[in-house]
């Protein structure tokens, strides 16, 4: 399911990206990059297509709800699937990200089964 | 005026000024009250220039272990996540000469059991991001404290450089200050914020050095 799909995923912690690369690789996810900011990952949509965007909010120079902003803000991604996976976890975050676009929420720390079923849902597998 | 000798000796001079003070009947319930404010407020202030003394201090060392305890949290973590990752390449390994030589099916089992431990193990490791993320929280708190400080301390310099008045109190209150190295509550307050965690202190090959010598 995720094997031909390729993903961008965006955290400042490297111990986080470790984590998400461990867990997309036994979800049977190839093909994805890591970025450490949103200035980063502006840098990688860029330059490559992906399927799907997973990005932290709090982070260094860009942060996540930056980063959002800008890529809604531009045609050719306005419809590109974005899952936010973050330790803000008020209702007033939530409702921050729906209102800047972003397309599905996880509180961390997140579980494999429900990473799989938000990406699922947001792929349209 | 009269070089002023700590809070008593200034005490005293605003009760002389309350007592010879002239004025009309109207007015005089108000500069009493305004006399008794002053006295009021001014052990107030040596309280606040002593804590702003000494916890301005040690923030910046508290900012410090802050950071200290993210970065060896962090390492640790990467040197766990190496292991498992290891251990993980050989669990494939093992897993691949099992098929090649027809391994039974509970080996097979057992090692993808292993593989959903070490996954459980990863997962885990979230709370290595989730409390660096509390802790550069704290440490913002204490930088903005840490900068009121300084702006409190600031202002008390404008004020002792605005009137007279203000250059006897904040006199008097650093004399007041001199004294009280055995006030009770200062102490308490070096005590409770003594650092515990002392981690630039000496080396290892130091302590055996002092305990060599002994």
């Amino acid at each position: 399911m995720l094997e031909n799909k390729r993903i961008l995923f965006v955290d400042d912690s490297p111990t986080m990206r470790r984590i998400i690369a461990n867990a997309l690789k036994n979800l049977g996810a190839v093909r994805f990059d890591e970025a450490e900011n949103g200035l980063d990952a502006l840098e990688k949509l860029h330059e490559n297509q992906y399927d799907i965007v997973l990005t932290d909010w709090n982070m260094p120079e860009m942060s996540g709800k930056e980063f959002v902003e800008y890529v809604r803000r531009e045609e050719r991604w306005r419809s590109l699937p974005i899952l936010m996976i973050t330790t803000r976890g008020m209702e007033e975050d939530v409702l921050t990200a729906i209102r800047i676009g972003v397309n599905g929420y996880i509180v961390k720390p997140f579980t494999p089964d429900v990473l799989k079923k938000k990406m699922l849902d947001l792929l349209g597998a | 005026m009269h070089e002023v000798n700590g809070i008593n000796d200034l005490i005293q001079r605003i009760n002389e000024l309350d007592a010879n003070i002239e004025t009309n009947s109207e007015a005089l319930p108000l500069v009493h009250d305004m006399f008794n404010f002053i006295k009021d407020i001014i052990p107030l202030m040596l309280e606040v220039n002593a804590f702003m003394k000494d916890g301005s201090q040690k923030i910046p060392s508290a900012s410090d272990n802050l950071q200290f305890v993210s970065q060896t949290t962090e390492m640790a973590t990467h040197k766990i996540l190496d292991q498992l990752e290891f251990i993980n390449r050989k669990i494939t390994e093992v897993k691949a000469q099992a098929s090649q030589n027809n391994g039974s099916q509970d080996m097979m089992k057992n090692l993808e059991t292993l593989e959903k431990k070490i996954s459980d193990i990863f997962l885990a490791f979230q709370f290595q991001d989730i409390t660096n993320q509390q802790l550069e929280y704290v440490n913002r708190i204490l930088e903005a404290i840490y900068k009121k400080f300084v702006d409190l301390f600031n202002t008390s310099l404008k004020i002792r450089g605005r009137t007279l008045f203000g250059q006897d109190i904040l006199a008097a209150i650093e004399k007041e200050l001199q004294k009280s190295q055995d006030n009770h509550a200062l102490q308490k307050f070096n005590v409770v914020t003594t650092d515990i965690v002392r981690h630039n202190g000496v080396a290892q090959d130091m302590i055996d050095k002092y305990f060599n010598q002994k």
